[in-house]
């Protein structure tokens, strides 16, 4: 006892010389205050495989005098939250590589500076950034409302590959890929194989493997996504459910999605890559798809093509008269791919700009390809460019670095020639969910079976999704904004009274004696840490809280004032989510608590029976509940993994259950219906952590009762019913308040498990684990919703404070109270 | 009486046997994570799933490291070094038996078995040091950072909430008890709610992207360490402080020199509760810390799971030294751990 007091003291006061360091000696690491000027680049992969990036970066160090911070973890990798975050925290990255089609959502926010005011001092610069240079595709994703947010870097675009020997072995010609969609969905067939019992050999075409999505089929039959203003979503116009329709037309010629998804299923990575193993014979696939072959099958015999499109548009009239394709491309491609953009409050956004200038200059393009394919070649692997947004950059790389063989260097070519004529997706706020519900359409449709939706009810349903997301921002602006002087007065009425009702009471002090005023005094003095605390930290952001729930503020522009919106909209239009994270909690705790403390009671009344060994005992089921939360998800993402190669549950799921009942192991925190059972499963590990109590409850009970209980000839069972579990009834209780109060906080664990670092739209499938503060933490933290996540957290709060009173109101009930304990 | 004693005896040994049965389901994880994290990449993926780490044999061949694997040959299995693993997915071999002895052939990857023996591959542990960026002094940083934390929470918590606790239980003042039903009160309010205007109170305070926001609020006190302290204070009789006032002991050093020493228990539960909620703090780094070089280590080890998910040997082995402290603390202060669980009532 004595020694870690000891240690502990040793280490306050070792910490009490510390407390100034922190605050001084970590700003000084970050650099700020040295010589050379440091700009941080967040958003860029850097790592082993990008030696190229590494040289551009260095030459501009050498040549600018600037040293670049590239933070290659955290917010580096492009989480969303962080980036967001730290905008609004004012510690922003000086420069930021996001992915273009993002902008529009960022630049709809204010989240980054708009360039244009760069852009047009230096245009007469020999190194001046001139919109002619880049692909219409790649400058126009990067504009959003007429002013420019982002300098395009790479892009990539999509056509079709074919496997040449596979046409030769099933009669066809390899010079003569399919050119329209019915040629295509006719050599899909031809070239698909099936083995004896009917399952597939080899497939010749799926529509969505690849990267061609239903955007691609759309756009090639003249479909149009967002109206042109950005103010309606078009997703279910005809000629985008015309298209959704050929796609669920070739699944349904290979023997419908599920069986193509079983097949598809097995599909690995690398060099067990399907196309290049000949289980997929064609496929509509981005330009990279190129560095794959040579890397890993330089001796595969294929080709590239543009992308089939409808017949309306190869032949671009209808019967020899004039059509909705005449004078447009008879071929389409679309492209996507990254830029670079000055975050808002970037202290050194002239900096920033040489250095996104010098990232897009043909001349780094040609270091960066230099080194790269230095690299390549000392690890024996062809060097394949990509494809910059920019065509000088591009003629000037191709020159330089296409590879030699024809059999690479023909469909590089291709890929840049189709650029100009590629398509973009819609620049919008609403980029990710129209995404995502396209996804969702396309599933729906292709599941026709099971959800019985035709293409059109699906793409109806889909737009009418993101039209309602439309709606809300659009009509957002109608609340007019904030006084500041508003809240400030509020603040000070709210504060006044206080001090005033703390003085009244306080004035006694005045009359008591000398003693009792010393010590009241002190007292003060003592309290003060926790008052302070209280007022600044508790007090104060409660009243905040609930201002902020009235309101719209996402901190970067003033609140607007919106009533009882925030609440509205959460039982309303939003109460998809409310109503999942709820759900998903009452599973939770509804499952997980009752268990938790059935395995806590029977470890505890196992080592109650004094048995020798009891402290070994003891310290093997604690110790799980002390492994740190992340740690653990950590370690039971691994032990649940779905497949039974990997995970060890489903390993020795599949040595018994699979073998005596043939029960297929689950696919846990993979599956919707199970990942709410592995997270109860992974809690369980903790469940020892309750133990100890339990052990204290039951050492409690007076042994007298027993012995009168075997007297009157009560068994095991009997004792446990009418003593124990009664004279546990407090533990339990309390057990249960703490459990729930705990269950509905859930968090850590959480975003662990669910791969929300990686900035995942959905949190578990489906959403199966998304939890209340799981939601809220992205409202507030994501999307900067400040006054939406506010009402969020009291309805959490409600429902908190009602449960509580719930069981306190039902624990007389139960719960028995010994007459000399409390 | 005979028959009776071999009752209890087969009672005692089922016992037993549930809770070695039990104890080893418990232990089983801990178990698979060391294993992990000792395994070759190849033996990840392996049904039934390898428990004893193995790995490569190498043999110097012409003074090269080379990997030793048997392949078969007209029927006879022979011993090979492999040479070169080729872009193609075929590895160039060498025949170390057999009649021609020295012979170099290719064969695909698939057919070539690799000899192994028992071994852990300790490198997973400084190969996934490797990956850490630089500045971070392979994760020294967020060790430190860490233990900074700790250290401050401790000291804040320890401090503040003694003396609060102290104030509250063993000083008359104008509205204490009033104030103290609103300290228990806090107690029920859920952090989400005041979550978003601290947040907006340290972006004020230019707090962002700082350690400071985690640690500065310990030594407000915290409303459960209060209340857990006065319920010791109160048991202290009065007479010590009776005395102490008699000869003339300020309030300070009635705290300091009698109250502090008496509830050294309570004092060393708090701080290893402190100590094990922050180094268990993820959601805190998570808002406020973006930069790698204030991260702590439990934010750290979230992201080197995003990055490096695919590599289980690695994230195994950063998971292990993470969680080794926190063992290590508990094997150190076991005693304390389980009377400080059974002194709050708080599941680990």
């Amino acid at each position: 006892m004595r020694t870690v007091f000891q240690i502990a003291s040793l280490l306050l006061v070792a910490a009490t010389s510390l407390v100034g360091l922190p605050g001084c000696g970590l700003r000084h690491a970050s650099g700020r205050s040295g010589q050379t000027p440091e700009l941080v680049v967040w958003g860029l992969q850097y790592g082993e495989e990008s030696e190229g990036l590494r040289a551009r970066v260095a030459e501009f160090e050498r040549r600018a005098g600037i040293k670049v911070s590239i933070l290659s973890m955290g917010a580096g990798q492009m989480n969303p939250q962080k980036l967001m975050t730290a905008i609004v925290g004012r510690v922003p990255p000086d420069v930021i590589h996001q992915d273009r089609f993002t902008i529009g959502d960022w630049a709809s926010r204010d989240a980054f500076q708009p360039l244009d005011a760069f852009i047009s001092r230096d245009a007469r610069a020999p190194d001046a950034i001139r919109p002619t240079d880049f692909y219409e595709a790649c400058w126009a994703e990067a504009v959003y409302k007429g002013k420019v947010y982002a300098v395009p870097s790479s892009t990539d675009d999509r056509a079709l590959y074919y496997n040449r020997t596979l046409f030769r072995e099933s009669g066809m010609d390899p010079d003569r890929p399919p050119r329209t969609w019915d040629e295509l969905l006719d050599a899909a067939k031809r070239l698909t194989k099936l083995n004896a019992d009917g399952s597939f050999a080899r497939i010749g075409f799926i529509p969505n493997y690849g990267n061609s999505w239903l955007y691609l089929y759309s756009w090639q039959n003249g479909g149009e996504f967002m109206s042109a203003d950005g103010s309606r979503c078009t997703l279910d116009n005809p000629h985008s459910v015309a298209a959704l329709d050929f796609m669920v037309q070739v699944y349904d010629a290979l023997g419908g999605v599920t069986k193509v998804d079983a097949f598809a299923s097995g599909f690995q990575a690398q060099e067990l890559d399907p196309f290049l193993t000949g289980k997929v014979a064609m496929k509509i696939d981005g330009n990279w798809v190129l560095q794959g072959i040579g890397r890993y099958r330089p001796d595969l015999d294929f080709a590239v093509a543009p992308a089939p499109v409808p017949r309306e548009r190869l032949e671009q009239t209808i019967g020899g008269k004039k059509g909705r394709f005449t004078g447009e491309p008879p071929f389409i491609t679309w492209s996507g791919g990254f830029s670079y953009a000055i975050p808002r409050g970037a202290r050194r956004s002239r900096e920033a700009w040489v250095f996104i200038k010098w990232m897009c200059s043909p001349e780094a393009g040609l270091i960066e390809a230099e080194a790269q394919k230095r690299y390549n070649l000392a690890k024996g692997r062809p060097f394949i460019p990509g494809i910059s947004a920019n065509k000088r950059v591009n003629e000037a790389v191709f020159a330089a670095y296409a590879p030699r063989a024809e059999k690479f260097r023909t469909p590089l070519r291709l890929f840049i020639d189709m650029m100009p004529a590629a398509r973009f997706r819609p620049v919008t706020f609403v980029g990710q969910r129209l995404w995502d519900e396209h996804v969702r359409a396309f599933d729906q449709a292709t599941h026709h079976k099971e959800t019985g939706k035709s293409p059109r009810t699906a793409m109806a349903e889909s737009a009418a999704v993101v039209q309602k997301e439309l709606d809300k921002v659009l009509n957002r602006k109608v609340y007019p904004a904030l006084d500041p002087k508003v809240p400030i007065v509020i603040a000070v009425i709210v504060g006044a009274g206080l001090l005033a009702y703390a003085v009244w009471r306080i004035r006694g002090i005045l009359g008591l004696g000398r003693v009792s005023r010393q010590e009241a005094w002190a007292g003060y003095a003592f309290a003060a840490p926790w008052l302070f605390g209280f007022i600044a930290l508790t007090a104060g952001p409660i009243l905040t809280s609930v201002f902020l729930s009235f309101c719209d503020y996402d901190v970067l522009h003033p609140p607007r004032f919106v009533g009882l919106h925030n609440y509205r909209e959460l039982f309303s239009s939003d109460s998809y989510y409310l109503t999942t994270s709820l759900y998903n909690v009452a599973y939770l705790a509804g499952i997980g608590i009752p268990l938790g403390i059935v395995t806590g009671l029977a470890i505890a009344m196992l080592l109650n029976s004094k048995v020798s060994g009891m402290s070994v005992y003891r310290t093997c089921f604690y110790l799980p509940s002390i492994v740190p939360v992340v740690a653990s998800a950590v370690l039971w993402a691994w032990v649940l993994n779905g497949d039974p190669n990997r995970g060890l549950l489903n390993a020795a799921w599949k040595a018994t259950l699979s073998v005596w009942f043939g029960w297929d192991p689950p696919g846990w925190f993979g599956a919707a219906e199970w990942a709410k059972p592995g997270l109860i499963v992974q809690g369980l590990w903790g469940a020892g952590g309750g133990m100890i109590l339990w052990l204290a409850g039951l050492q409690g009970i007076p042994q007298h009762l027993y012995e009168a209980a075997e007297l009157d000839g009560a068994g095991v069972w009997s004792k446990f019913k009418n003593v124990t579990l009664p004279m546990l009834s407090p533990y339990v209780f309390f057990n249960l308040i703490m459990g729930t109060i705990g269950a509905l906080q859930e968090f850590d664990r959480v975003y662990v498990l669910s791969g929300q670092g990686a900035g995942g739209s959905s949190v578990g499938p489906v959403d199966s684990l998304l939890v209340p503060v799981m939601y809220l933490f992205n409202s507030a933290f994501k999307y900067f919703k400040m006054g939406y996540a506010s009402a969020l957290a009291w309805v959490l709060f409600v429902i908190i404070l009602l449960l509580t009173l719930v069981q306190l109101k039902i624990a007389p009930r139960w719960v028995h109270y010994e007459a000399e304990k409390k | 009486m005979n028959r009776r004693n071999r009752y209890a005896r087969i009672r005692v040994a089922i016992i037993h046997a549930t809770l070695v049965l039990g104890s080893l389901l418990f232990l089983v994880p801990f178990a698979w994570l060391v294993v992990t994290s000792l395994k070759e990449d190849e033996d990840m993926s392996r049904f039934p799933p390898v428990w004893i780490p193995r790995r490569q044999v190498m043999i110097s061949l012409q003074g090269k490291e080379v990997g030793l694997a048997s392949v078969t040959v007209n029927g006879r299995r022979l011993k090979v070094a492999v040479i070169e693993e080729r872009e193609t997915g075929e590895q160039l071999l060498q025949t170390l038996d057999g009649p021609d002895k020295g012979a170099r052939l290719v064969r695909p990857r698939s057919e070539v078995t690799r000899i192994k023996r028992v071994g852990p591959v300790w490198e997973n542990y400084p190969d996934a040091l490797k990956f850490l960026p630089p500045e971070t002094h392979s994760g020294l940083v967020f060790v430190w950072n860490t233990l900074i934390l700790a250290v401050l929470s401790i000291v804040g918590t320890v401090l503040a909430s003694s003396m609060v606790a102290f104030s509250f239980s063993r000083l008359r003042w104008p509205g204490r008890d009033g104030l103290f039903v609103i300290l228990l009160a806090t107690m029920m309010l859920p952090g989400a709610v005041t979550m978003m205007p601290v947040f907006l109170i340290f972006r004020w305070l230019g707090w962002i992207d700082t350690l400071m926001p985690l640690w500065v609020p310990a030594f407000f006190g915290s409303a459960f360490n209060v209340f857990l302290l006065r319920q010791f204070f109160l048991t202290i009789p009065t007479d010590l402080e009776d005395a102490a006032k008699i000869d003339g002991c300020s309030y300070f050093a009635i705290y300091h020199r009698i109250m502090l020493p008496l509830v050294k228990p309570a004092l060393a539960a708090i701080t290893i509760m402190t100590f094990m909620g922050s180094w268990n703090n993820f959601m805190g780094p998570l808002i406020y810390i973006s930069s790698p070089l204030k991260m702590p280590l439990a934010y750290a080890l979230q992201l080197f799971q995003t990055a490096h998910g695919g590599e289980p040997g690695l994230l195994m082995a950063a998971s292990t030294m993470m969680m080794l402290p926190v063992l290590v603390v508990f094997f150190l202060t076991q005693r304390y751990f389980i009377q400080g669980v059974t002194l709050t009532g708080l599941k680990g």
